[in-house]
């Protein structure tokens, strides 16, 4: 049996996804900073600028990281992934227009627009997940 | 598509993590092709013909063959 192969396939895995991670709590951390940052720490435009720099190129290599995770999935994991990435973007685009509708007829003016949208692709991308592992159950 | 991957891994006396070790593939995929809701690519099923030293359509078979 070839286990050692498939050893370093999950071994593979495993790394690409807790680099992964790590850029991503990264991201999320450079996120905080860029956002509370003028507001606790700081008042210059130049530093603000600056932490929005840098979560901006953290971002990119989270969608690197993404991008090498997804490569080391097999291809069942890997046609799951694309199925939920397809369902949260329709239901993402669907939703927005609809609200954007709404809002031109009767000035919503809600808030955390963008809040709301980061969660309703958050849940459905878990939910296209769960769907898809269920299905090839 | 059919298959006779579980046939093949039982002659063996090999489990599914067994046969997804030698593919390099995931446990899952390997209970889903079985269960024929996966159907594997190319590169994957000359994979398993190699591994059971078979050919591809001694394992997989088309299943408009019998429409």
């Amino acid at each position: 049996m070839k286990s050692t192969q498939n050893a370093n396939w999950q071994q593979q895995q495993r790394s690409s996804t807790t680099k992964l991670a790590i850029w991503t709590v990264t991201w999320l951390l450079s996120l905080a900073l860029a956002t509370f940052g003028p507001m606790m720490f700081w008042q210059s435009t130049g530093l603000s600028l600056t932490a929005t720099a840098v979560n901006v190129l953290v971002g990119i290599a989270v969608l690197i990281a993404n991008r090498n995770q997804l490569r080391s999935l097999d291809e069942l994991q890997q046609k799951i992934q694309l199925e939920a990435m397809g369902l949260t973007l329709g239901i993402t685009i669907i939703i927005a227009l609809a609200y954007t509708t709404l809002d031109s007829q009767f000035q919503l003016n809600a808030k955390d627009t963008i809040s709301n949208l980061m969660f309703i692709i958050g849940i459905t991308y878990i939910i296209g997940l769960l769907l898809g592992r269920r299905k090839y159950q | 598509m059919k298959n006779r991957l579980k046939v093949l891994r039982a002659e063996r006396d090999w489990t599914q993590a067994d046969l997804a070790n030698a593919l390099d593939v995931s446990r899952q995929t390997i209970n889903a092709i079985e269960k024929g809701k996966f159907d594997p690519s190319l590169p994957l099923a000359f994979k398993a013909a190699r591994l059971f030293k078979r050919k591809i359509e001694d394992i997989f078979t088309d299943q408009s063959e019998f429409d």
